[in-house]
């Protein structure tokens, strides 16, 4: 290559191929971010830049900011790249840990468990594959859970012997399980439910990924997959606006949800009309996470509402996961100005409290 | 001394200016600060930030949770509004008396700067919560 390529990344590289330049805090991201593109430049080879997430909330003070380094124009173009040489390459990432050994005095920042989340933990400043594997090589090192998929990739396929320790119960949510107000998987759950079932889905939440286990893919890939093995515990729910008119014929082959996102709905499939109660199976349901309908607030009838006073487990609250409800003088009240009115809440109550 | 302060709660605009607030007040108080937090995964979870506040050269933090809206699984909350016995209020007024409540616990911070703050800005019901703490 003829100029310098930083490959800008929040997540850690699984099985990275080239070298990384980790950035833990804000206040060193310019230090950071100049040191990747000087070896870049330096070595011909594109360098991974690697930001924690957490890094803007790092900040303790931005003690020196270097601006020195030339500005480089974009130069990609076809004859830019040319076949990877191995022997160089590997003389090349020799040449690199050595350049940013010497820049970075040493490998590791930070004391303590080893953890890339964390920002007082230990961690790599750098990584360069192949090179710095014998040196990381044969350490006793407990690391954070988060980081876990990290050194798995690494290892597994470098053979590094590494002793892992979960520390994960440092790091349990404190938060509890919270969906917007009229999910649409809710109601799908409660309706239809999700026992024994292979879950899929094309929007991309991360809560319904952890809370339920829906793997996401996307519609193209759940009909390849059952094209030759058609499966009715498969359940797939996407957004309307992904299906096409020739992907129909395959529908059959495993259970589906399409969420209407704006589109009208021109493949004669069976639409949903009331979305908090219905029998229907591979329909369309009215609304997407994107334009959840509100309709009227609901109310609670204090009298009815018996739950806490009974010492219960709060139905409504544990089944909907509902922002709108909270506990108030020992009966549940509903946040208007958060509350879509979708009845799911209604649903879950036994004693018929929420109207 | 060292605190470690969890700041939960669900009126996100609100959440940030008392956050903001707190930091200067504490910085005034010369304790050495750092915040952390998680990244919500949808728009309607609470949001959770934690405040080091280090004062001393211990590494032992006194741990403070105020649960401003009551939606975290933590079970010796010090500051909630179900602990403090008081009404969750719709414009959530109630941050600031559970605001008030924090300034009780650490002795050096001097509530002067947020005083000071909702004077200026003519916000004399959040005042009231406040100093009513």
């Amino acid at each position: 290559m003829k100029g310098g390529a930083v490959f800008i990344s929040t997540i850690l590289p699984i099985d990275p191929m080239v070298p990384v330049v980790f950035c833990r805090s804000i206040s060193n991201i310019f230090e950071r971010f100049n040191t990747a593109l000087k070896v870049s430049e330096e070595f011909k080879i594109p360098v991974m830049l690697c930001i924690n997430e957490n890094a803007i909330h790092n900040f303790y003070e931005v003690e020196s900011v270097d601006l020195s380094s030339e500005r480089v124009s974009a130069t990609i173009t076809s004859d830019t790249f040319k076949k990877i040489n191995t022997n160089h390459t590997l003389a090349q990432y020799n040449k690199i840990f050595e350049y940013l050994e010497k820049r970075f005095v040493d490998i590791f920042e930070g004391d303590g468990l080893i953890s890339f989340g964390d920002s007082d933990g230990k961690f790599l400043k750098f990584y360069v594959p192949f090179v710095m594997d014998s040196i990381i090589e044969g350490k006793t090192i407990q690391i954070d859970s988060r980081d876990l998929h990290f050194w798995e990739s690494i290892t597994k396929l470098r053979e590094i012997a590494l002793d892992f320790y979960d520390v994960s119960t440092e790091n349990q949510r404190i938060v509890k399980n919270y969906f917007c107000p009229g999910c649409p998987f809710l109601l799908i759950k409660k309706n239809v439910g999700f026992e024994n079932k292979i879950l899929v889905t094309d929007i991309n939440c991360p809560t319904i990924r952890r809370v339920f286990g829906f793997k996401n893919s996307t519609l193209d890939n759940v009909i390849g997959f059952t094209l030759n093995k058609p499966s009715s515990n498969i359940l797939f729910v996407g957004n309307l606006s992904n299906l096409k008119s020739s992907m129909i014929d395959y529908l059959k082959n495993f259970e589906y949800f399409f969420l209407n996102d704006g589109l009208k709905n021109s493949f004669g499939l069976p639409s949903i009309s009331k979305p908090y109660k219905f029998k229907e199976k591979n329909a369309v349901f009215p609304y997407s996470c994107e334009n959840i309908q509100k309709s009227s607030v609901l109310k609670v009838n204090p009298k009815k509402c018996v739950c806490i006073r009974k010492n219960e487990k709060l139905h409504c609250v544990e089944g909907s996961y509902c922002p709108a409800l909270f506990e108030n003088n020992g009966t549940i009240s509903v946040n208007e100005n958060l509350c879509v009115g979708c009845k799911l809440c209604e649903l879950y109550c036994p004693y018929g409290a929420i109207k | 001394m060292n605190y470690k302060i969890f700041f939960i709660g669900q009126n996100r605009e609100l959440l940030n200016l008392i956050l903001k607030l707190f930091l200067i007040t504490a910085k005034e108080a010369d304790y050495a600060i750092k915040v952390e937090s998680s990244l919500p995964e949808n728009l309607f979870e609470p949001i959770c930030y934690i405040v080091f506040l280090k004062g001393s050269e211990k590494n032992s933090f006194n741990e403070i949770v105020m649960d401003l809206d009551d939606m975290s699984v933590v079970e010796n909350k010090d500051f909630s509004p179900s602990k403090l016995m008081i009404n969750k209020d719709k414009n959530a007024l109630h941050y600031w008396y559970i605001f008030g409540n924090l300034f009780r616990s650490i002795e050096d911070l001097n509530p002067a700067y947020v005083t000071g703050y909702l004077l200026e800005q003519k916000k004399e019901l959040e005042l009231k919560y406040f100093r009513s703490a």
